[in-house]
């Protein structure tokens, strides 16, 4: 029995009839994938590959087309998405909300999916700021004071903080330096040994998706074109696509 | 509640940044003060008034300020051509200008920063027709907006604060629904859809801790807008009518006299002068600052 399931997930953007500008359609599925629990599951792929897209239609962000996630063979919905999928957007300057402090950020995943006291809620938060790495202190702080590793732990701590069992992160290290990037890795890897988390990880560095992940999916155009244990992807790359992207990488390790 | 008994930093909030930037510059605070001492003014004005601002007095007509020879210390800033007092009548006028002003821009903020709320919320059709038509309106001066909706009302104080709102409003509606557009589309917002936040959560815990610094700018920069347009009206007689001590009508009354008693258009206009100055230096000093607090 897997803990998170796709089946035929399709996508696509075509527009209502009544709409002026036409955008380019980009089409994508079927996809269908297991993850387990414990299981690092990483998403690989050329830029336009659909990768991002494929993490937003999982956690909903973007809503599907057609096709079914489930959680525990459970369909994922607004009920029960909070608690069990979280997304962890790639860092940016807008990952944080300026306006209000860290504690606040923490607070309103809680307020909204939990019936926890405003203490408990507060106990809940420095745990978890705790867990990431960070100080309670951190609770009265702003984006602007936090250093980019510390903004991603604060992102992480609000995937975290409502206990969930899969962790979608999309770029989660693209825009940290190499020696905060292996911290926020390390950190990573700790997390799912304690909490038991399955995480999706969307990633360009295949350096990273080696070192940590499980099993690892390629896509190309909006398609899935190879879904196969890591180790065996970067001995054996089937499909033309994923032969580039592993080349390219063991090329650039040569160097 | 979070226990802050043994939390002896002071961590700076958004604000408590935008206010030590704000009073690093000196021009600044002087503004704020010039610009609080109007609000007294405003505030306290009935109290401190050595006389009624309507009460003539036949026995000192157009006595000029108490420094010069024939000034009296009775009529500090001298009288009118009726013997009114114009200390009296500059501070009720203050009350007036300034109260009158401050009203309509509140009124034109909370109609205008609702739309705006609502239109960038709001996506597609809906929303870019409430944009471009107040784009349009906002290509014409507030001012002749405001006499064109004078002349279909009627002359009147409350005819133009209701003409100069209505006229401020596109103001609002347009900073505040690219503020909110640009807020709603950055990832914080998806993740508080994610954790399935309503419209109303989203506006009240994500947006409007950023908005609020928006709102106050162009508050400042709209009451500026309203005093001159309030005191132009007053001063073409569209506004404010000919007994109410209102500083615009002081300025065309004292026109009439202002060869031998330029006392009573100075002091009006001047008053004018330091209300939009204060409010002005406020202003830009606020969105100076709020741009400037992250940097350091």
């Amino acid at each position: 029995m897997s803990l998170l399931s796709i089946r035929n997930l399709y996508y696509d953007n075509a527009p209502a009839w009544y709409t002026l500008n036409k955008k380019d359609i980009f089409y994508l599925g079927p996809v269908n994938f297991d993850v387990h629990e414990g299981e690092t599951f990483s998403i690989i792929g050329s830029n336009n590959s659909g990768k991002s897209l494929l993490g937003k239609l999982i956690t909903g962000a973007v809503p599907k087309s057609a096709g079914e996630v489930l959680i525990n063979g459970e369909p994922l919905d607004n009920t029960n998405r909070a608690n069990s999928v979280r997304m962890v957007f790639s860092h940016s300057s807008q990952s944080l909300n300026p306006g209000i402090s860290v504690g606040r950020m923490l607070e309103e995943p809680l307020l909204l999916n939990t019936t926890l006291s405003p203490s408990e809620r507060f106990d809940k938060i420095r745990d978890t700021l705790r867990l990431v790495g960070l100080m309670p202190d951190h609770y009265y702080f702003y984006k602007h004071m936090l250093s980019d590793g510390q903004q991603q732990r604060v992102a992480l701590a609000r995937a975290l903080i409502l206990d969930p069992k899969v962790v979608v992160a999309d770029e989660p290290f693209a825009a940290l330096d190499p020696s905060v990037r292996s911290q926020t890795v390390n950190l990573l890897l700790k997390l799912q040994a304690e909490l038991g988390l399955a995480f999706i990880f969307i990633s360009h560095n295949l350096g990273i998706v080696r070192h940590i992940s499980d099993r690892t999916l390629v896509m190309h155009n909006g398609e899935v074109v190879e879904n196969s244990p890591t180790q065996t992807l970067f001995a054996d790359p089937q499909h033309e696509a994923s032969k580039h992207l592993i080349h390219a990488h063991l090329a650039m390790l040569k160097v | 509640m979070p226990n802050k008994l043994y939390n002896d930093e002071q961590y700076p909030t958004p604000w408590g940044a935008t206010w030590r930037e704000f009073k690093q510059s000196h021009i600044a605070l002087s503004g704020l003060i010039l610009l609080n001492i109007f609000i007294l003014l405003g505030l306290l004005g009935p109290l401190l008034t050595p006389y009624e601002p309507y009460a003539q007095n036949f026995q000192s007509l157009l006595l000029p300020p108490s420094w010069q020879n024939s000034g009296t210390i009775m009529h500090v800033l001298g009288t009118d051509s009726v013997g009114r007092d114009m200390l009296s009548r500059i501070l009720y006028g203050i009350q007036v200008t300034f109260g009158a002003s401050v009203i309509l821009v509140l009124g034109a903020m909370l109609i205008g920063v609702t739309l705006g709320t609502l239109a960038g919320m709001n996506k597609g059709v809906r929303s870019s027709i409430l944009n471009h038509i107040l784009d349009v309106l906002m290509a014409i001066p507030t001012l002749l907006i405001a006499i064109i909706i004078v002349a279909i009302l009627g002359v009147g104080l409350s005819n133009a604060m209701l003409a100069i709102g209505l006229a401020l409003i596109p103001r609002f509606v347009h900073a505040m629904r690219d503020v909110v557009r640009t807020e709603m589309s950055k990832n914080y917002i998806a993740t508080a859809r994610l954790d399935g936040a309503s419209h109303w959560h989203i506006f009240y815990y994500n947006i409007l801790p950023n908005l609020v610094e928006h709102i106050i700018v162009q508050a400042t920069l709209a009451l500026s807008i309203a005093i001159l347009d309030i005191s132009a009206l007053g001063f073409l007689n569209l506004g404010a009518q000919t007994l109410l001590p209102e500083l615009g009508v002081m300025v065309r009354e004292g026109l009439s006299t202002a060869y031998i008693a330029p006392w009573n258009v100075l002091f009006p206009g001047l008053c004018i002068f330091l209300l939009v100055l204060s409010v002005n230096v406020v202003g830009d000093s606020l969105r100076s600052a709020i741009r400037n607090r992250l940097t350091h």
